[in-house]
């Protein structure tokens, strides 16, 4: 379970320290119903569903422009946006 | 020179006033709401009625206004988008609902002339209705939300007994409620209802799983013991003795139910990605109906034709099982908030405005209905599809049984 939540933080690990995230979307592993909701919603593509699963893409959190779709049409509170 | 100075003064603060006089009269205006008395009702007394508009931008903040005795209803209010709903129960006991989706108030357009009629009709009672919905979980041993231990409960509110078989459950699309719904939007007296991506069904052939009067039935999303073994969340709850679960082997993330659970029967599946079978922690549309087509359940949602894309959905190749209204036996809205409360999901006909709970989820707490009355020790729940009044928040009624 740890290692999904792990794989569903799309931080960028390698720098993290040079990023300022203006926005950080997070996705909860264990509200997550992999409904596939959020991936054709998000305009800068953080999200994707690999192998029936959706992840978050490695880095693309820096993307994140805050507009909040990904939340609108989460219907188990799996996402959040800070 | 004393009246010289304050005439000066006068001068010159009175256009300021004047312009703030102006801006507060432009900020308002006069709507009127004429109620039509449906077809059967003519000697209708009209001044019992209430009429409510929800503003529907921000704060969804409500105005009630009293009928006159031709049914006319005035306010003055801010301009902007209003809904406007009407709940009465007659003496008789019948309830008559009416709602008008959009009541836009533009400065721009000339709004006290107008007399927007609201069409009354009568709301029906159901036999079997949803007693209670805990979809907002609570907090797992961790103190993070936990959404496992939800369910539903369906209850006999009848003198007759009812049979489950055949039956089917299911949220009405969209999930969520952050918006309004675009179904809604398109056309807010929908004939039909949209499924939202899971239709379960009970199994049997016609009498084998009867529901006795003033009995219930529960159905967990996860039908097993919250509370202890390798879940052990204190404050969740033991689900392992319900009677069925939403459960097929396709949801990888599902908990096999307990013994002596029965599954649901996972009618139809339109939307090929999901691991686990939740409801809408946001708040769900949660509806039973009776799939009453002469072709069959499963012929009718294999048809191609029964289904629709969500109007204005990127996705048009995603389509929602659509069911007609007169098929419904039960329906409940429920929102996020009451933010939300203006973004209902079905027509008046089946709910007129949604609830909610003020703790909001992931507290343990659950939407239950009121209790009516009592007929022969029969416990009657309120039902007059109106979500936000039969519904009542309280602790799970599960949790510690």
């Amino acid at each position: 379970m740890k290692r999904n939540n792990v794989e569903k933080q799309a931080l960028a690990n390698e720098k993290e320290e040079e990023i300022i995230l203006k926005f950080t979307p997070v996705l909860k592993d264990s509200l997550c119903t992999d409904c596939g909701a959020c991936v054709p919603v998000c305009p800068v593509g953080i999200f994707k569903m690999v192998n029936g699963v959706v992840l978050m893409i490695k880095g693309a959190a820096t993307k994140c422009n805050g507009c909040n779709k990904c939340r609108s049409v989460c219907a188990t509170n799996a996402i959040t946006v800070s | 020179m004393k009246t010289g100075r304050f005439l000066y003064l006068l001068l010159l603060v009175l256009p300021m006033l004047l312009t703030a006089c102006q801006d507060e009269e432009n900020t308002s205006c006069t709507v009127s709401i004429q109620l039509i008395a449906p077809a059967d009702c003519p000697a209708l007394t009209f001044d019992d009625l209430l009429v409510t508009l929800t503003s529907k931008n921000g704060q969804a903040t409500s105005y009630t206004a009293r009928c006159n005795a031709i049914g006319l209803s005035v306010f003055n209010v801010e301009y902007g988008e209003y809904s406007a709903a009407v709940h009465y129960q007659m003496p008789s006991g019948a309830i008559l609902n009416g709602r008008i989706e959009s009541v836009l108030l533009d400065p721009r357009k000339e709004n006290e002339s107008q007399a927007i009629p609201l069409l009354l009709s009568h709301a029906k009672t159901n036999a079997l209705i949803i007693k209670e919905i805990y979809y907002g979980g609570c907090l797992d041993k961790e103190g993070e939300w936990y959404m496992g231990d939800q369910y539903v409960t369906l209850y006999n509110n009848s003198a007759e007994t009812l049979y489950l078989d055949g039956l089917c459950l299911a949220v009405v699309n969209p999930g969520t409620n952050f918006n309004p719904s675009p179904w809604i939007e398109e056309n807010p007296n929908m004939k039909l209802i949209p499924v939202h991506d899971f239709t379960w069904q009970f199994p049997g052939k016609g009498n084998e799983h009867p529901l006795l009067p003033g009995t219930s039935t529960t159905i967990a999303a996860n039908a097993v013991d919250h509370t202890s073994g390798e879940y052990g969340h204190p404050g969740a709850i033991n689900l392992s003795k319900v009677d069925w679960a939403f459960w097929n082997e396709t949801f990888k993330k599902q908990a096999i139910p307990s013994l002596g659970v029965t599954s649901l029967n996972l009618l139809l599946r339109t939307n090929p990605y999901g691991n686990k079978y939740n409801l809408p922690t946001v708040g769900p549309a949660f509806m039973v109906f009776s799939l009453q087509a002469p072709e069959g359940a499963e012929a009718y949602v294999t048809n191609e034709s029964n289904r629709k894309p969500q109007p204005g959905a990127n996705i048009q190749n995603l389509k929602y099982l659509m069911v007609p209204r007169e098929w419904i036996l039960d329906c409940v809205d429920c929102v996020e908030s009451k933010e939300q409360v203006p973004n209902y999901r079905v027509p008046v006909e089946l709910n007129s405005v949604p609830a909610y709970m003020p703790m909001g989820s992931f507290k343990g707490y659950s939407l239950i209905r009121k209790q009516a009355t009592t007929v022969n020790g029969r416990i009657v729940y309120q039902d007059t599809n109106n979500s936000a009044e039969d519904l009542t928040t309280i602790p799970a009624s599960l949790k510690n049984q």
